[in-house]
């Protein structure tokens, strides 16, 4: 489970600084060392979503038809592994509220 | 006053269209107008670091926020 939320920080790092990158070169297209960089994170990212998906399942639903069945709706959703602690904060506005949760009752 | 700097833009993107030299900062700014520097690149964060600072370019975080 470390090795899978290592990754995900890792897939998150990178997605950000390519965000972060584009918009750069949006106003800057032609400068050659931000392009190169770009360049190198891009690769990262796929090596980093290959690795992720071929070990834990798809990030994406495109992903999710890669077998026979569907697996996009067998990874865990986020509130699945938060605790009722952690959800009460950021994820109020998620509307899940801790009496209708199955899997705290069974 | 500041040492003047300048840097190199294409008018196109880098495989097309003209390179120009231009200030980052007007030389001889109007009154009543705002200017924002055109940033150059420099050295950057780690994708980890830029993801706790908010920004992959030091030279943008504001320390006076933060």
């Amino acid at each position: 489970m470390d090795g899978k939320n290592e990754l995900l920080e890792q897939i998150r790092a990178v997605d950000f600084a390519l965000i972060d990158l584009n918009l750069y070169l949006d106003t800057h297209p032609s400068c050659e060392n931000a392009l190169k960089d770009f360049r190198v994170l891009a690769e990262t990212r796929e090596r980093l979503y290959k690795q992720f998906v071929e070990k834990y399942g798809p990030l994406m639903a495109v992903n999710g038809a890669t077998e026979d069945c569907w697996l996009w709706i067998n990874n865990p959703w986020p509130w699945d592994t938060m605790k009722w602690e952690e959800l009460k904060g950021g994820m109020a506005n998620v509307g899940l509220r801790q009496e209708n949760r199955v899997s705290d009752k069974y | 006053m500041e040492k003047l700097q300048l840097t190199t833009v294409y008018t196109g993107n880098s495989c097309s269209g003209e390179a120009i030299i231009i200030p980052v900062m007007p030389i001889d700014p109007e009154y009543a107008t705002a200017y924002i520097r055109y940033q150059t690149y420099g050295k950057t964060y780690s994708p980890a670091e830029g993801l706790k600072q908010g920004t992959i370019f030091p030279e943008l975080v504001d320390y006076w926020v933060n």
